[in-house]
Protein backbone atom coordinates (compact mmCIF):
# COMPACT_ATOMS: atom_id res chain seq x y z
CA UNK A 1 0.00 0.00 0.00
CA UNK A 2 1.27 3.42 -0.81
CA UNK A 3 1.90 5.38 2.00
CA UNK A 4 -0.70 8.60 2.37
CA UNK A 5 2.24 11.31 1.85
CA UNK A 6 3.48 9.71 -1.31
CA UNK A 7 -0.31 8.98 -2.77
CA UNK A 8 -0.83 12.67 -2.51
CA UNK A 9 1.75 13.83 -4.24
CA UNK A 10 1.11 11.32 -7.38
CA UNK A 11 -2.78 12.28 -7.44
CA UNK A 12 -1.40 15.87 -7.12
CA UNK A 13 0.91 15.36 -10.59
CA UNK A 14 -2.12 13.53 -12.19
CA UNK A 15 -4.15 16.78 -11.75
CA UNK A 16 -1.46 18.46 -13.21
CA UNK A 17 -1.41 15.81 -15.62
CA UNK A 18 -4.92 16.29 -16.79
CA UNK A 19 -4.42 19.93 -17.04
CA UNK A 20 -1.02 19.32 -19.28
CA UNK A 21 -3.71 18.08 -21.60
CA UNK A 22 -5.84 21.04 -22.02
CA UNK A 23 -7.74 23.36 -19.61
CA UNK A 24 -10.71 21.46 -17.58
CA UNK A 25 -13.27 22.05 -15.37
CA UNK A 26 -13.78 19.45 -11.35
CA UNK A 27 -15.91 16.66 -12.77
CA UNK A 28 -14.14 16.12 -16.12
CA UNK A 29 -11.08 16.25 -14.28
CA UNK A 30 -12.49 13.24 -12.00
CA UNK A 31 -13.89 11.25 -14.82
CA UNK A 32 -10.25 11.81 -16.70
CA UNK A 33 -8.65 9.95 -13.97
CA UNK A 34 -10.91 7.83 -12.69
CA UNK A 35 -8.93 5.54 -15.22
CA UNK A 36 -6.18 5.87 -13.54
CA UNK A 37 -6.74 6.28 -9.91
CA UNK A 38 -9.88 6.74 -7.64
CA UNK A 39 -10.71 10.47 -6.73
CA UNK A 40 -13.98 11.17 -5.24
CA UNK A 41 -14.85 15.18 -6.13
CA UNK A 42 -14.50 16.07 -2.23
CA UNK A 43 -10.65 14.89 -2.54
CA UNK A 44 -10.06 16.42 -5.83
CA UNK A 45 -10.97 20.72 -4.39
CA UNK A 46 -8.45 20.50 -1.69
CA UNK A 47 -6.09 19.36 -4.38
CA UNK A 48 -7.10 22.05 -6.20
CA UNK A 49 -7.19 24.93 -4.45
CA UNK A 50 -3.35 23.92 -3.22
CA UNK A 51 -2.50 23.93 -6.73
CA UNK A 52 -4.26 27.33 -7.25
CA UNK A 53 -2.23 28.73 -4.00
CA UNK A 54 0.76 28.03 -4.90
CA UNK A 55 0.77 28.95 -8.35
CA UNK A 56 0.02 25.62 -10.31
CA UNK A 57 -2.85 26.68 -12.49
CA UNK A 58 -4.95 29.49 -12.64
CA UNK A 59 -9.25 29.82 -12.71
CA UNK A 60 -10.95 31.20 -14.88
CA UNK A 61 -14.97 31.30 -15.49
CA UNK A 62 -16.85 30.14 -18.39
CA UNK A 63 -20.58 30.47 -19.58
CA UNK A 64 -22.28 27.44 -19.39
CA UNK A 65 -25.40 26.78 -19.55
CA UNK A 66 -27.21 29.59 -18.53
CA UNK A 67 -24.63 29.46 -15.58
CA UNK A 68 -20.91 29.48 -14.76
CA UNK A 69 -18.33 26.49 -15.20
CA UNK A 70 -15.01 27.18 -13.41
CA UNK A 71 -11.93 25.89 -15.18
CA UNK A 72 -8.28 25.11 -14.86
CA UNK A 73 -5.60 26.18 -16.82
CA UNK A 74 -1.80 24.83 -16.02
CA UNK A 75 0.85 27.94 -15.45
CA UNK A 76 4.43 27.68 -16.36
CA UNK A 77 5.09 27.31 -12.64
CA UNK A 78 2.55 23.93 -13.10
CA UNK A 79 4.75 22.83 -15.79
CA UNK A 80 8.11 23.23 -14.26
CA UNK A 81 6.37 21.22 -11.33
CA UNK A 82 5.11 18.24 -13.12
CA UNK A 83 8.37 18.23 -15.04
CA UNK A 84 10.90 18.34 -12.21
CA UNK A 85 7.89 15.17 -10.72
CA UNK A 86 9.01 12.95 -13.69
CA UNK A 87 12.56 13.73 -13.90
CA UNK A 88 12.64 12.54 -10.24
CA UNK A 89 10.00 9.49 -10.83
CA UNK A 90 13.01 8.77 -13.42
CA UNK A 91 15.21 8.25 -10.80
CA UNK A 92 13.08 6.04 -8.72
CA UNK A 93 12.26 4.15 -11.77
CA UNK A 94 16.01 3.34 -12.38
CA UNK A 95 16.17 2.26 -8.76
CA UNK A 96 13.14 -0.15 -9.21
CA UNK A 97 14.65 -1.55 -11.81
CA UNK A 98 17.76 -2.34 -9.61
CA UNK A 99 15.60 -4.09 -7.22
CA UNK A 100 13.39 -5.85 -9.42
CA UNK A 101 17.12 -7.32 -10.96
CA UNK A 102 18.74 -8.05 -7.39
CA UNK A 103 15.46 -10.21 -6.83
CA UNK A 104 15.59 -11.79 -10.14
CA UNK A 105 19.16 -13.18 -9.05
CA UNK A 106 17.72 -15.41 -5.65
CA UNK B 1 -32.09 14.17 -2.08
CA UNK B 2 -32.09 17.26 -4.88
CA UNK B 3 -29.44 19.84 -5.74
CA UNK B 4 -30.61 22.40 -3.42
CA UNK B 5 -31.53 20.28 -0.36
CA UNK B 6 -27.72 18.88 -0.90
CA UNK B 7 -26.32 22.48 -0.90
CA UNK B 8 -28.37 23.90 1.97
CA UNK B 9 -27.43 20.55 4.12
CA UNK B 10 -24.01 21.66 3.27
CA UNK B 11 -24.26 25.03 3.93
CA UNK B 12 -25.45 24.52 7.39
CA UNK B 13 -22.82 22.13 8.14
CA UNK B 14 -19.95 24.60 6.85
CA UNK B 15 -21.87 27.10 9.39
CA UNK B 16 -18.23 27.81 10.86
CA UNK B 17 -16.40 28.11 7.58
CA UNK B 18 -15.24 31.44 6.44
CA UNK B 19 -18.16 32.57 4.40
CA UNK B 20 -15.28 33.35 1.30
CA UNK B 21 -14.30 29.90 1.38
CA UNK B 22 -17.92 28.22 2.38
CA UNK B 23 -19.33 29.89 -0.96
CA UNK B 24 -16.30 28.76 -3.18
CA UNK B 25 -17.19 25.03 -2.01
CA UNK B 26 -20.99 25.70 -2.50
CA UNK B 27 -20.33 26.68 -5.79
CA UNK B 28 -17.87 23.62 -6.36
CA UNK B 29 -20.40 21.44 -5.27
CA UNK B 30 -23.06 23.27 -7.20
CA UNK B 31 -21.40 23.02 -10.23
CA UNK B 32 -20.72 19.14 -9.50
CA UNK B 33 -24.40 18.20 -9.35
CA UNK B 34 -25.09 20.07 -12.51
CA UNK B 35 -22.24 18.43 -14.38
CA UNK B 36 -23.27 15.15 -13.64
CA UNK B 37 -27.15 16.02 -14.38
CA UNK B 38 -25.85 16.91 -17.68
CA UNK B 39 -24.08 13.63 -17.81
CA UNK B 40 -27.19 11.48 -17.47
CA UNK B 41 -27.10 11.09 -13.72
CA UNK B 42 -30.33 12.22 -11.67
CA UNK B 43 -29.82 15.13 -9.18
CA UNK B 44 -30.41 12.39 -6.74
CA UNK B 45 -27.84 9.70 -8.09
CA UNK B 46 -25.35 12.55 -8.06
CA UNK B 47 -26.11 13.69 -4.48
CA UNK B 48 -25.69 9.78 -3.62
CA UNK B 49 -22.10 9.95 -5.67
CA UNK B 50 -20.85 13.11 -3.47
CA UNK B 51 -21.39 11.85 -0.04
CA UNK B 52 -23.26 12.30 3.04
CA UNK B 53 -23.04 16.39 2.79
CA UNK B 54 -22.59 16.15 6.85
CA UNK B 55 -19.33 13.71 6.29
CA UNK B 56 -18.66 15.70 3.44
CA UNK B 57 -18.71 18.77 5.62
CA UNK B 58 -16.58 17.31 8.34
CA UNK B 59 -13.38 16.46 5.94
CA UNK B 60 -13.56 20.00 4.62
CA UNK B 61 -13.19 21.41 7.64
CA UNK B 62 -10.88 19.24 9.25
CA UNK B 63 -8.33 19.68 6.08
CA UNK B 64 -8.35 24.04 6.80
CA UNK B 65 -5.13 24.83 8.70
CA UNK B 66 -5.45 25.08 12.99
CA UNK B 67 -5.23 28.93 12.48
CA UNK B 68 -8.13 29.22 10.09
CA UNK B 69 -10.41 26.80 12.49
CA UNK B 70 -9.29 28.71 15.23
CA UNK B 71 -10.33 32.00 14.05
CA UNK B 72 -13.50 31.19 11.93
CA UNK B 73 -14.66 29.89 14.99
CA UNK B 74 -14.30 33.04 17.02
CA UNK B 75 -15.95 35.03 14.05
CA UNK B 76 -18.51 32.91 13.07
CA UNK B 77 -19.75 31.87 16.62
CA UNK B 78 -21.30 35.55 16.56
CA UNK B 79 -22.24 34.48 19.82
CA UNK B 80 -19.68 36.13 21.64
CA UNK B 81 -21.24 38.54 23.64
CA UNK B 82 -20.06 42.03 25.17
CA UNK B 83 -19.99 40.06 28.54
CA UNK B 84 -18.25 37.37 27.08
CA UNK B 85 -15.49 39.12 26.17
CA UNK B 86 -15.34 41.75 28.89
CA UNK B 87 -15.05 38.35 30.94
CA UNK B 88 -12.32 37.07 28.19
CA UNK B 89 -10.48 40.16 28.69
CA UNK B 90 -10.65 40.89 32.36
CA UNK B 91 -9.85 37.05 33.00
CA UNK B 92 -6.96 37.42 30.94
CA UNK B 93 -4.30 37.68 33.73
CA UNK B 94 -6.01 34.35 35.10
CA UNK B 95 -6.88 32.12 32.13
CA UNK B 96 -3.72 32.66 30.12
CA UNK B 97 -1.34 31.26 33.15
CA UNK B 98 -3.62 28.60 33.93
CA UNK B 99 -3.64 27.50 29.94
CA UNK B 100 -0.11 27.85 29.86
CA UNK B 101 0.35 26.10 32.86
CA UNK B 102 -1.95 23.28 31.83
CA UNK B 103 0.41 22.81 28.53
CA UNK B 104 3.86 22.75 30.40
CA UNK B 105 2.22 20.17 32.98
CA UNK B 106 1.48 17.99 30.32
CA UNK B 107 4.41 18.61 28.07
CA UNK B 108 6.85 18.39 31.23
CA UNK B 109 5.08 14.83 32.21
CA UNK B 110 6.04 13.87 28.52
CA UNK B 111 9.35 15.23 28.44
CA UNK B 112 10.59 14.13 31.85
CA UNK B 113 9.12 10.77 31.18
CA UNK B 114 11.54 10.56 27.81
CA UNK B 115 14.58 11.82 29.31
CA UNK B 116 13.99 9.25 32.12
CA UNK B 117 13.96 6.72 29.97
CA UNK B 118 16.76 8.44 27.70
CA UNK B 119 19.07 8.27 30.90
CA UNK B 120 18.82 5.22 32.15
CA UNK B 121 19.77 3.73 28.64
CA UNK B 122 22.67 6.34 28.69
CA UNK B 123 23.68 4.46 31.69
CA UNK B 124 22.98 0.90 30.63
CA UNK B 125 25.61 2.10 27.97
CA UNK B 126 27.82 3.42 30.25
CA UNK B 127 27.62 -0.21 32.19
CA UNK B 128 28.31 -1.92 29.36
CA UNK B 129 31.59 0.02 28.27
CA UNK B 130 33.00 -0.49 32.15
CA UNK B 131 31.97 -3.88 32.12
CA UNK B 132 34.40 -3.85 28.37
CA UNK B 133 37.50 -1.87 30.17
CA UNK B 134 37.07 -4.23 33.28
CA UNK B 135 37.56 -7.16 30.69
CA UNK B 136 40.21 -5.63 29.09
CA UNK B 137 42.08 -4.52 32.37
CA UNK B 138 41.89 -7.08 34.35
CA UNK B 139 44.31 -9.66 32.55
CA UNK B 140 46.63 -6.40 31.93
CA UNK B 141 46.68 -5.56 35.10
CA UNK B 142 47.21 -9.43 36.35
CA UNK B 143 50.35 -10.08 33.64
CA UNK B 144 51.93 -6.12 34.96
CA UNK B 145 51.60 -7.21 38.49
CA UNK B 146 49.18 -4.33 38.85
CA UNK B 147 46.31 -6.52 40.45
CA UNK B 148 46.95 -9.21 43.40
CA UNK B 149 44.60 -12.46 43.85
CA UNK B 150 43.58 -15.80 42.59
CA UNK B 151 44.16 -15.58 38.20
CA UNK B 152 41.38 -18.08 37.77
CA UNK B 153 38.96 -15.84 39.66
CA UNK B 154 40.25 -12.62 38.16
CA UNK B 155 40.04 -14.18 34.54
CA UNK B 156 36.70 -15.66 35.26
CA UNK B 157 35.59 -12.54 36.21
CA UNK B 158 37.00 -11.31 33.21
CA UNK B 159 35.27 -13.32 31.05
CA UNK B 160 32.38 -12.99 32.24
CA UNK B 161 32.53 -9.05 32.06
CA UNK B 162 33.35 -9.65 28.14
CA UNK B 163 30.30 -12.03 27.63
CA UNK B 164 27.83 -9.63 29.34
CA UNK B 165 29.22 -6.47 27.45
CA UNK B 166 29.54 -8.24 24.38
CA UNK B 167 25.61 -9.33 25.46
CA UNK B 168 24.88 -5.22 26.45
CA UNK B 169 26.32 -4.23 22.68
CA UNK B 170 23.79 -6.11 20.97
CA UNK B 171 20.97 -5.24 22.85
CA UNK B 172 21.84 -1.02 22.86
CA UNK B 173 21.54 -0.67 19.12
CA UNK B 174 17.81 -1.69 19.35
CA UNK B 175 16.87 -0.09 22.79
CA UNK B 176 18.10 3.20 21.45
CA UNK B 177 16.04 2.76 18.25
CA UNK B 178 13.08 2.15 19.96
CA UNK B 179 13.69 4.83 22.24
CA UNK B 180 14.20 7.09 19.55
CA UNK B 181 11.10 6.10 18.04
CA UNK B 182 9.32 6.48 20.77
CA UNK B 183 10.47 10.46 21.20
CA UNK B 184 9.86 10.83 17.95
CA UNK B 185 5.70 9.54 18.25
CA UNK B 186 4.99 11.32 21.21
CA UNK B 187 5.80 14.64 19.83
CA UNK B 188 3.91 13.90 17.12
CA UNK B 189 1.10 12.36 18.96
CA UNK B 190 0.70 15.43 21.22
CA UNK B 191 0.84 17.81 18.57
CA UNK B 192 -2.21 15.62 16.48
CA UNK B 193 -4.06 15.89 20.14
CA UNK B 194 -3.28 19.56 20.26
CA UNK B 195 -4.87 19.82 16.90
CA UNK B 196 -7.98 17.75 17.28
CA UNK B 197 -9.00 19.29 20.18
CA UNK B 198 -9.27 22.60 18.38
CA UNK B 199 -10.79 20.16 15.06
CA UNK B 200 -13.74 19.08 17.91
CA UNK B 201 -14.63 22.09 18.93
CA UNK B 202 -14.78 23.24 15.41
CA UNK B 203 -16.84 20.68 14.44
Amino acid sequence: MLDAQMKRGLIENCVLAALARGDSYGYQIVKDLSSVVAVTESTLYPILRRLEGGGALTVYSVEHNGRLRKFYRLTPVGRRQLESFAADWDELAAMYDFIREGLSHE
Amino acid sequence: MNREEYLEKLRLALAQMPAEEKERQIAYYDELIRDMCEDGMSEAEAAEKLGDPGKVAEELLAALPLGTLVKSRIKSAGGLSALTIALLVLGFPLWFPLLIAAFAVVFSLLFSLLVTLWSLAVSLAAVVVSLGVAAVAAPIGLLSGAITGSPIVIIGAALAAAGLCILGALGLPPLFRALAKLSCTACRGLWRGIKTIFIKKEN
